[in-house]
This record gives structure tokens, C-alpha cells and sequence, in this order.
């Protein structure tokens, strides 16, 4: 059955990358016949069918036709993406292994005894980042961002559902109440939509997850979205200020997607994939897959990408301190 | 009307509904392949498609694989999914005494039965229960496991006192990895695997399956009472008015409880499972193989697909796993759920309704004519079948990770549960705690860390008394009845 189900993909996706001439935009980038390696394996952490699997799945093929060597996506899921981190950090470095990096990886080392960070890679590029929101509940008497940091700094103990213990918006619901200056309790949930939920029965005051995640409750007139950590202002949603422009931390905490290499990994191979990654970007088929899902392209550089990671990493490693969740030895 | 049907009978939403029950089917029937893999691997190929076809075929493989995993749960003991569990209880049992057929039957009409009518729910009052998953949170889903921990009395077969000791474990096994409020790592042993818990499905599968291979090794020579063949693969009329009560309740219970997110039809199926019983003129015999202990859980599993898609399209809120990627996939075709999806997609709404009903004739029809085909795998020799189920057993662990851990914990899950019915200790209870286990204890703390320590918000939030009210007479009338009876048989002795 399985093996049905994968024929049929693998010959809908060689179907599809045969019919399409790619579109590049900016830059002219011409598919290379030189890989180091015979193949690339992108190992993927998060669960096979989320969003990170969804659009490496989508992309993959594209690469393929940049690199000329098969690109296979393995899904290596469990304990909280700690399997498959650990699985990349071992992979040989000759360019035949890379790991999608999300951003659980930086959060592992604090909450667990998780040995491998984020040293134990090197970053190739970032292709997607999602930013928190703060949400309230439709019948809440604030309208404005302002307003709501107002009740905020007045009632302690305001209550903020967040995705998960430790994750990225529970650390950036910490961030933005001491930024604020508020003392916050934060509820944590089994994942973003469940903190929607809890957020849009009025089971606690607001709701800091993303875009993506609180998006149908907000168009159902369920919640209001306040505020966005997005460093612009989402396409959706063009009156939501962003933080930066109200002055307010935590755009440094972001759910990114990129590409990860193992340490040792030579630049060619580095480049090669970057450059593959910027291809599979800018084909038509694949800008209209992340368009229909709402997956922004948020393509960095490596420097950029390991300025985003360090940036972060601080921002965990101080509020993990103050939240007093920090399990890390 | 006549639109509806028009956009429902063109060859393309015909097929691709057809071919999601048939796949749903398979993976249901494949222990450790769920409804959730199914959707998530079939999801890409819907891109393609239309939006109405497209839904259909995710929403085929969720009604296929919860009626499939009822097939291996009655033939060889293993639940398919972790939905039929409670299905084994009675299901294998009837097939031991050689009516395959029968526990198939029952099986298959109940399911396409629940499955009709939680759809007929959805199309008559969809809109107005969409609220009450907004009205279940953190407090409420603490007290409906609460209620449904309450049920490892009814599952615990002769034994009440090794039933309850097999529930501790359950319980005990659900708590391993980190703690979701506080963050503290239990019973990890300092593994990084097991920091995020025990996978469920590779437990279930060892304690089910693998054990039940280790079993039947030991009478690997002792031929089974063939499996008879039913000329007509529908259940008998008498079964039939026995049953029936049955799958209304039990449909209902399950459309109920799919509205509620993150409660899902293996939850459901226990639930029914145990209202059968209590209310039942003989409940000695449950777990013996009689035809209500399939048709309750079965109708009450198939149930919760209506009922999960009814938070899904009008609110955007999603039921359960399956649900929440077809959130996904409504959205990749521009269907953005919610109360505007009914003013400006009224034609696919309709479509889809449709679809789901014909989804379920679908699950009764391939059912009925596959029965006769299903009930084979009894009669393979058992030196073949087990081995076949031992590797199914682990091929299905790996592939839900990737991992060989899963194996592993499925092969230990095999041992443990081979030891545990050898010592006469009941298996479903240690599956239902663990289900349970978690959903409890994590709500039961986000409750009070909402409430910022007080115990109000569990008795002024009615939905939420109810059940704790409902939990707390479950676990107490048994007691009661059971002092009354010695008082009255003391004064009796004495007279």
C-alpha cells in the first residue's frame, strides 16, 4: 500500500518537474552537474505530514533538478524532534546529508538533557519563519495593542495560552510581559490550535502563537489579532501593527525553517544547496504551493541565518532562566 | 437538491470517495498504519484535484480506516487502530466460538450505522454544536477522562483487582517524558527517546499483537474451530434488533464526543462500550463475544467522523489529528472554514455532506463484499499468519517515526503484555490509562494553573461537574450496590 502510495507521488512529482520550465525571478540560476556528492538525504525532525514535511516535500524536487543527483526526503520523527537532530548531527559531512532545522533544535538543549545544539551544525540557509501574534478573545473590551499592555501592566496574572512548554511562544509570551513590565501566568497547551480554542472560549486572556496557526479562528470572528512579531505587516492582515513599529521585543523569536549541514561539511556543497534551495524558491509551481498554504518566503543566507540562530538562542537561553524551566545541567 | 446530486454523481468524486474507503480501509486494517497516516500521505495527491473531490477522498480514508481496524481487531485480536480497541473485547471472542462472519457483520453495519448518523447530525444541526467545543476546555476534557478512567471497572473482565492494577500502569506508563506544565523530565532514565513519552501506537500494537503471536505459538498445533461462511453477509434479524438500540446510542456518544477537540474515537469507542454494559440487562456477558460489545464501540468510533468535522467546517477548529490536516488541506483549496465557508462555498458544503453519506454506503457495501475474503485470514495456518503479523508488527512501528526505538518499545510492550495475560491481568486497561493518563493529569494541572490554584473552576462550570459527577457515581455505585447486598444477605442469614 505504501509503496503504491509512494510510486504514485514519486511519478506525479517526475510528471510535474518534466512539464514545468522553471521561472526564475532576480537571478538566472542554471541547474550544475558537479554535486560532490552521489545524493542528497534531507532529514527531516518534525512529524512526516506537518508543515516543515509538507513544503521540504514540495521543494525537494526542485532541488533535484538543480543538483542532478536524487534528493530524498526521510522523515526521522520522535521526541520532540530530538531523533531526528540527533540522527543529522551523526550524518557524514560530505555533502551526501542534510538536516531541516527548525526551531525546536534550540529549545532541546535547555528543556532536556538533549546533548547535540545547534553548534553541532552549520547553517546553510533559511527558506520560511513564522512570528507570534498576540490574539484575544472577539467580546474583549481592548482594541488596540496599547489598551491591551495597559490591562496588562493593571491586572498581574493576566493568562496566556501557548503551544508547549519550553517552545518558541512561551518563551516569546516571557519575553513580551517583561518587555512590558507585566507579570503574566502562562498556560500551556498541546499545541497551537488548542491554545486558539482556549483563547477564543474565553478560557484565558490572550493567545501569542502564529499567524498560520490562530488564521481561521481570527476569520471566523472568533479572536482579534492586536499585534504581529513579524517584522512586516502580514499580508492578511494589513491593520495589525508589528511590534517593531510599536516599539515591543521579541521579532528575534521565530519558528524558522532552513537547512542545516553537519559540521565538516564542505562550502561547495554548502553553496550548492543554497543556490538549489533559491531555485526551488523561485519556481512558479513551487511560490504558488507556499502561497496557496500560507508559507512565506523568508529566504536568508547563511551568515544571516547563523546571526538569526545566535540572536535567539540568547533570547532562550535568558527567559528558559527567568521562566525557571531550564533543565540543562 | 438536484444540484447536489448532480455535482455529487460525476465520475471523479465518485472515484476518489470510493478509492479513500478502500485505502482507509487498508491502512485501518494494518496494525500500526492509522486513519492520521493515511490522510497526511494522501494529503499531497489531493492537490491536484478539485476541492469537493479532493475532501472526499481524505474524508473517505478517515471513515474507511475507523471501520478497517475493526477487521483485524475481531479476526486476530489486534486492534488496527487505536480506535478499535475496545472492539477486541468482545470481537475476538465471538471469532474464537468460529463466527467470524458474524463479529463482521455486526462490525460493519454498525460502523456504516454510526457513521450515517453522526453525518445526519452534522447536516441537520451542525452550526448550532459547533459552540460546544468552544465550551470545552482545559477543566471539562479533565473531567470527561476523569469519567472515562472510570470505565477500567467495565473493561476489566473477571478480575476487578487486576483490572485496576493494569489501569495504575497505564497511568504510570502515560507519565514518562517531559511534564507539560512545569517542564520536569519523569522517568526518562536520561534517554533524549523517551523524553517526550512513550509512542502510543507501537505500545499497542506489542501489547496486542505481538503478545497475542507469542500466545498462539504456544497452541501453534491446535487447529481453531474453522470459520463459518455466511451465504448472507448481513446480520442475522435477530442480531439485528438486538443491535439496533445499540448503534444509536452508540452513534450519538460518538458524534458527541467528536465535537470535542482532542477527544477521539478510540476515547468514544470505550466510552460506548462501557454505557452498554452498565445499561445492559446482562453485563456478565460482556467481553464473552456478544453482539453489542462490537456494535457499541464500532458504532461509536465510526460516529466520531461526523462529529469531528462539524468544529472543523463551521468554526475552523479541528477535532482531532485527522481533522486538523484536512484543516490543511481546506485551506490549500481556498476553503477557508468557518461560519463564511456556508455563505460562499454553500455548493461544496453540500457536496461534501453528500459525499460524507456516500463514504458510508461505501464502508457498508466493501464490507459486505469483502467479508467473506477477510474471514480467510483466520483460516491461514497459524505457522504463516504469525510470522506474516510479527513482521506487519514491526514494519508498522518503524514506519510510523522512522525509528528503530519504536521497534523496541513495541517489542518490549510484546513481552510485557505476553507475562501480563499469562498472570491474568486485562490488556485494555493499560490501553485506555494511557490514553487517558495523559489528557487528565495534563488538564487537570492547565485547569488549575488557569484558575490560578482554586478548585472553583471544576464545580462552576456545568459541563464539567457533570462529568465529575458522572465519574465520581461510577466509581462509587458499584460500592454501594455491593454494601447493600451484604446487608441485605446479613439480615437475610439471620431471619
Amino acid at each position: 500500500m505504501m509503496k503504491k502510495v509512494l510510486k504514485g507521488l514519486l511519478a506525479c512529482a517526475a510528471v510535474a518537474s518534466m512539464m514545468v520550465s522553471v521561472a526564475a525571478w532576480g537571478e538566472e540560476l542554471t541547474p550544475i552537474d558537479n554535486y560532490p556528492a552521489k545524493s542528497l538525504q534531507i532529514t527531516v525532525p518534525p512529524s512526516a505530514g506537518g508543515g516543515t514535511d509538507v513544503l521540504i516535500r514540495a521543494m525537494a524536487p526542485k532541488m533535484e533538478e538543480y543538483l542532478g543527483v536524487p534528493v530524498t526526503v526521510v522523515n526521522k520523527s520522535g521526541g520532540g524532534c530530538a531523533i531526528g537532530f540527533a540522527a543529522g548531527a551523526q550524518d557524514p559531512n560530505d555533502g551526501s546529508c542534510i538536516t531541516a532545522g527548525v526551531a525546536e533544535l534550540l529549545g532541546l538543549p535547555y528543556t532536556t538533557s538533549f546533548e547535540y545544539t545547534y553548534h553541532d551544525f552549520e547553517p546553510i540557509c533559511n527558506f520560511n519563519s513564522c512570528y507570534g501574534t498576540i490574539c484575544v478573545p472577539k467580546n474583549a473590551p481592548y482594541d488596540t495593542i496599547e489598551d491591551f499592555i495597559a490591562y496588562m501592566q493593571e491586572n498581574p496574572g493576566t493568562r496566556f495560552a501557548n503551544s508547549g512548554i519550553g517552545g518558541p511562544w512561551h518563551i516569546l509570551a516571557s519575553e513580551f510581559a517583561e518587555d512590558i513590565g507585566a507579570e503574566v501566568v502562562h498556560v500551556p497547551c498541546d499545541g497551537g490550535g488548542p491554545a486558539a480554542t482556549a483563547c477564543a472560549g474565553g478560557n484565558v486572556e490572550a493567545v501569542n502563537v502564529s499567524d498560520a496557526e490562530v488564521k481561521t479562528y481570527v476569520d471566523s470572528d472568533l479572536l482579534k489579532m492586536l499585534l504581529t512579531f513579524s517584522p512586516v505587516r502580514l499580508e492578511g492582515y494589513p491593520d495589525v501593527p508589528t511590534a517593531e513599529e510599536k516599539g515591543i521585543r521579541g521579532a528575534d523569536v521565530v519558528v524558522f525553517r532552513g537547512f542545516l549541514a553537519p559540521v565538516g561539511t564542505p562550502q561547495e556543497a554548502k553553496d550548492a544547496v543554497d543556490a538549489a534551495t533559491r531555485y526551488a524558491l523561485a519556481d512558479a509551481e513551487v511560490q504558488e504551493f507556499m502561497a496557496n498554504n500560507m508559507y512565506t518566503n523568508n529566504y536568508l543566507d547563511a551568515e544571516g541565518f547563523q546571526k538569526m540562530l545566535d540572536e535567539m538562542d540568547a533570547v532562550i537561553a535568558e527567559q528558559c532562566d527567568i521562566l525557571g524551566i531550564s533543565n540543562a545541567a | 437538491m438536484l444540484a447536489i446530486l448532480s455535482n455529487l454523481f460525476q465520475p471523479i468524486v465518485i472515484l476518489s470517495t470510493l478509492g479513500g474507503v478502500i485505502m482507509g480501509i487498508a491502512f485501518g486494517a494494518m496494525p500500526g498504519l492509522t486513519s492520521t497516516m493515511g490522510v497526511c500521505l494522501l494529503m499531497p495527491l489531493t492537490f491536484g484535484m478539485d476541492a469537493a473531490p479532493g475532501l472526499l477522498m481524505l474524508i473517505g480514508i478517515f471513515c474507511g480506516a475507523l471501520y478497517g481496524g475493526s477487521i483485524t481487531a475481531c479476526l486476530i485480536n489486534t486492534p488496527g487502530t487505536p480506535s478499535a480497541a475496545a472492539t477486541v473485547l468482545d470481537g475476538y471472542p465471538m471469532t474464537l466460538r468460529g463466527e467470524a462472519a458474524r463479529a463482521l457483520g455486526i462490525s460493519t453495519v454498525s460502523s456504516f450505522a454510526g457513521g450515517i448518523i453522526s453525518g445526519t447530525v452534522m447536516i441537520l444541526i451542525a452550526r448550532r454544536l459547533a459552540m460546544l467545543s468552544l465550551s470545552f476546555s482545559a477543566p471539562e476534557t479533565f473531567a470527561l477522562a476523569f469519567f472515562g478512567l472510570s470505565i477500567i471497572a467495565s473493561i476489566s473482565g473477571k478480575n476487578l483487582v487486576k483490572g485496576l492494577m493494569a489501569g495504575c500502569m497505564g497511568i504510570l506508563l502515560s507519565m514518562i517524558g517531559i511534564d507539560n506544565i512545569t517542564a520536569f523530565t519523569r522517568y526518562n532514565f536520561g534517554s533524549v527517546f523517551l523524553s517526550k513519552g512513550l509512542s502510543f501506537i507501537p505500545v499497542l500494537v506489542g501489547l496486542f499483537a505481538l503478545s497475542q503471536c507469542f500466545l498462539t505459538c504456544e497452541e501453534l498445533f491446535v487447529e481453531r474451530p474453522k470459520a463459518k461462511k455466511m451465504k448472507n453477509p448481513f446480520p442475522s434479524k435477530e442480531d439485528m434488533k438486538t443491535i439496533l438500540p445499540t448503534i444509536i446510542r452508540g452513534g450519538l456518544t460518538g458524534t458527541f464526543i467528536g465535537i470535542i477537540p482532542g477527544a477521539g474515537g478510540d476515547i468514544s469507542a470505550f466510552i460506548s462500550y462501557d454505557m452498554e454494559r452498565r445499561f445492559s440487562k446482562h453485563p456478565e456477558k460482556f467481553g464473552t463475544g456478544i453482539p453489542e460489545g462490537i456494535a457499541a464501540p464500532e458504532s461509536s468510533n465510526n460516529g466520531t467522523t461526523g462529529g469531528a468535522l462539524i468544529p472543523l467546517l463551521t468554526l475552523g477548529i479541528p477535532g482531532d489529528a485527522n481533522t486538523a490536516i484536512m484543516l490543511g488541506a481546506l485551506q490549500m483549496h481556498n476553503m477557508t472554514p468557518g461560519p463564511s465557508l456556508f455563505l460562499t462555498k454553500l455548493a461544496d458544503v453540500h457536496t461534501i455532506f453528500a459525499g460524507f453519506m456516500l463514504a458510508n454506503v461505501f464502508v457498508l457495501l466493501l464490507g459486505m463484499l469483502g467479508q467473506n475474503m477477510f474471514v480467510k485470514i483466520v483460516s491461514v495456518p497459524k505457522r504463516i499468519l504469525i510470522p506474516v503479523i510479527m513482521v506487519m508488527c514491526a514494519v508498522g512501528s518503524f514506519s510510523i517515526n522512522n525509528n528503530f526505538y519504536d521497534v523496541l518499545v513495541m517489542f518490549i510492550a510484546g513481552v510485557i503484555g505476553y507475562f501480563l495475560t499469562k498472570g491474568g491481568f486485562p490488556l485494555s486497561p493499560i490501553v485506555l490509562a494511557l490514553i487517558l493518563g495523559q489528557m487528565c493529569e495534563g488538564n487537570l494541572r492547565r485547569s488549575l494553573v488557569m484558575s490560578q490554584g482554586g478548585i472553583s473552576i471544576f464545580y462552576t462550570r456545568p459541563i464539567c461537574a457533570l462529568f465529575l459527577v458522572l465519574g465520581t457515581a461510577a466509581i462509587v455505585w458499584p460500592l454501594v450496590k455491593g454494601a447493600r447486598n451484604y446487608l441485605i444477605g446479613r439480615k437475610g442469614g439471620r431471619a
